[in-house]
């Protein structure tokens, strides 16, 4: 049911097994499954039923960095949450990016791939999805259409898989209008953590509406899926009783923040205009298999490194997706020589232009971070300041991917790859974005003075406190960390069940 | 018949004259590429003795290798190669003794050609990558770029 907080008495004190502050992808996915183990949930919502200027306000705060982050255009301050305005890329993260990787210092997560994979199948179905299958390879014979004939010492093929996109607000809001054990507060911000005494769990949420009315929750868990800016906001601003705020007793709350930098014409390839690339330039629907599971999907190739070519050489994960280019519009970028080079590909001509653009992984990097200010929003809260960085050896790493997805297209005979070099011959892309992946700032570790949360995302600090967000990924690999997000909620809620009596 | 080294250098000193006409290609903006000026030669000026020797006459086998391709386009990349990588004539003349000892030993045009091929693939496979203007090409492509842009024009 739904109902909202601004008609609750100021004072009030709500009760439930366990109350999810955020109600996007991981917080709906958790209620879902929470109700599904018997519990009764209260979740918590900022925003209504629709985007609300006052309520997107509270998002404000400051970017610096190396790059630009939009923080009001980016995530969606209500019910559903940034689903609304999601683009519905998934795929599940490779092995790799769960393993401790010696050329990324603070790599690796405290769980595996192994043990996240029953839950990305729910993911799959959560999201509206194929089966749990990306082999280039199978999808390409099933579609009759090639992918680019790599040799799995250079280069890869990678698939992701389109959501409709799956608006989480909308395509569940009946199943949990209807649910009985499952409460959502809307127009409801989280303002406090208080914690219990002795500081080892809270006690209760402190929650307030715009209007000024002030209620509390209190449960046997507590979960935040805020989403990577808000969480580490809100630990870090509950600091009445520990100074630096929730816990944070390893001073990671806020550290780390990574983004997938998407480097937007980070590349070109030049082919002859027989190569088929459609698997690549454009959406396909095809049948996907995962054991006993059939299931239709959309998709979409792209170009990458498997995780031994980019373990074999201490890289970081990124794919390129690739679109038609053209020759005149992207002179500015790819400079005169492209015509020229194309008589490599293609003597006598007959050759095309393809646009990469990029989605990167980053190290963890405990200077890039989110801080409070001293500027406060409508709830007398403390704006965020994001400082997200881009190491140079992010971007060296992908000059290094490149040049081998270059060297494998070469090989194949099929083409050439241009990259953007300054005159060092540093990657130096002409465009810098943002993926809207706000990933790391409450990450996951086994060692509590490495991170905030433990393998089953229960805060370090605490009895009773859990993450559900992207904020808790130790390394982002590549993949759009949606999928992910909801196969981590899947899974939370099936510990807390099991952990709850 | 193999030029002599004294041949060999006319034709590449009226090779360069074509490459700076041949340099600037459809776009008349190669030389804004890399070059200081538009009055510069590209390719240093070799003296006969550093010039490789092989079976094969060399421009030949260069024309062959381009085959089909526009002569200006080969001329241009090869041009930017040398400003990147080779830019003086020490740096030219072993750039152009390494190509040419992939096929310096051989008599048929078809095995020197197919050499050439399965050098190209090689530096791939061992990601020997020359980056001329950002696009990344093999090595012995890039170099035969060179080679061509000298004795052939």
């Amino acid at each position: 049911m739904f109902e909202d907080a601004r008609d609750l008495g100021d004072g009030a004190i709500l009760q439930a097994d366990v109350c999810v502050a955020g109600a996007g992808a991981a917080g709906i996915t958790l209620a879902r499954g929470l109700r599904d183990q018997g519990l009764r949930v209260i979740l918590l919502e900022s925003g209504g039923l629709d985007l609300d200027a006052a309520t997107q306000d509270l998002y404000s705060g400051s970017a610096v960095g190396t790059a630009p982050i939009d923080l009001t255009g980016c995530r969606a301050r209500f019910f559903g949450g940034s689903t609304h305005w999601w683009a519905g890329w998934c795929r599940a993260l490779d092995e790799d990016i769960f393993e401790a990787r010696d050329w990324v210092p603070r790599s690796g997560w405290p769980i595996t791939r192994q043990d996240l994979l029953p839950h990305y199948r729910q993911a799959h179905e959560s999201c509206q999805i194929g089966a749990f299958e990306y082999d280039p390879d199978a999808v390409s014979e099933r579609l009759g259409r090639p992918v680019l004939p790599f040799e799995p010492e250079l280069a890869a093929n990678v698939i992701y898989q389109y959501s409709p996109p799956s608006n989480f607000g909308a395509i569940y809001r009946t199943e949990l209008n209807n649910a009985d054990d499952i409460n959502v507060v809307l127009n409801a911000n989280l303002v406090n953590i208080a914690l219990s005494e002795d500081g080892a769990s809270v006690a209760r949420f402190e929650c307030a509406t715009l209007d000024g009315t002030r209620f509390s929750v209190q449960a046997d868990r507590y979960v935040m899926a805020l989403g990577g800016i808000e969480t580490p906001r809100m630990l870090l601003a509950s600091n009445t009783q520990e100074s630096a705020g929730v816990g944070n007793s390893s001073d990671m709350v806020g550290r780390c923040f990574m983004e997938h930098p998407h480097f937007y014409r980070g590349g070109f390839l030049l082919l002859p205009e027989t190569v088929d690339m459609s698997l690549y330039t454009s959406r396909h629907d095809v049948m996907t298999r995962d054991g006993d599971v059939e299931r239709q999907a959309r998709v979409v190739a792209a170009l990458g490194l498997s995780p031994a070519l980019r373990r074999q050489h201490g890289l970081m994960a990124l794919a390129a997706t690739v679109s038609r280019g053209d020759f005149n519009a992207s002179a500015d970028v790819i400079g005169p020589l492209a015509r020229q080079v194309g008589e490599l590909v293609k003597p006598g001509g007959g050759f095309s232009l393809y646009s990469l653009d990029l989605r990167v992984e980053q190290a963890p990097n405990p200077d890039s971070r989110i801080t409070l200010t001293d500027a406060r929003d409508a709830l007398g809260i403390p704006r965020i300041e994001l400082n997200w960085l881009i190491q140079d050896e992010d971007k060296e790493s992908v000059r290094r991917t490149l040049e081998l997805i270059g060297a494998g297209l070469g090989k194949t005979g099929q083409g050439r790859l241009w990259m953007p070099l300054d005159n060092e011959g540093r990657y130096d892309p002409p465009f810098t974005n943002e993926g809207c992946h706000h990933m790391g700032t409450t990450r996951m570790s086994a060692d509590p003075s490495e991170g905030v949360v433990d393998a089953n995302l229960k805060v370090h600090d605490t009895d009773n406190l859990y993450i559900a967000s992207c904020s808790v990924f130790p390394c982002g690999g590549f993949a759009n960390p949606t999928l992910t997000i909801v196969a981590l909620a899947h899974r939370l809620a099936q510990h807390l069940a099991q952990e709850m009596p | 018949m193999k030029p002599s080294r004294r041949e060999f250098l006319v034709l590449t000193l009226s090779g360069l004259g074509a490459v700076m006409v041949g340099a600037c290609g459809d776009d008349g903006n190669i030389a804004q590429d890399n070059t200081p000026n538009n009055d510069t030669p590209f390719m240093p000026d070799i003296p006969d003795e550093q010039m490789p020797d092989a079976r094969l006459d060399i421009a030949q086998v260069a024309q062959a290798w381009f085959e089909g391709a526009d002569a200006a386009a080969i001329v241009a990349v090869g041009n930017v190669y040398v400003q990147r990588f080779a830019p003086d004539e020490d740096a030219v003349a072993d750039d152009l003794a390494t190509v040419v000892a992939i096929f310096a030993e051989l008599e048929d045009l078809t095995e020197a050609l197919e050499a050439l091929d399965a050098a190209v693939i090689a530096d791939f496979e061992a990601v020997e990558i020359a980056a001329v203007s950002g696009w990344q090409l093999a090595r012995t492509e890039a170099r035969m770029c060179s080679l061509f842009a000298q004795a052939v024009g």
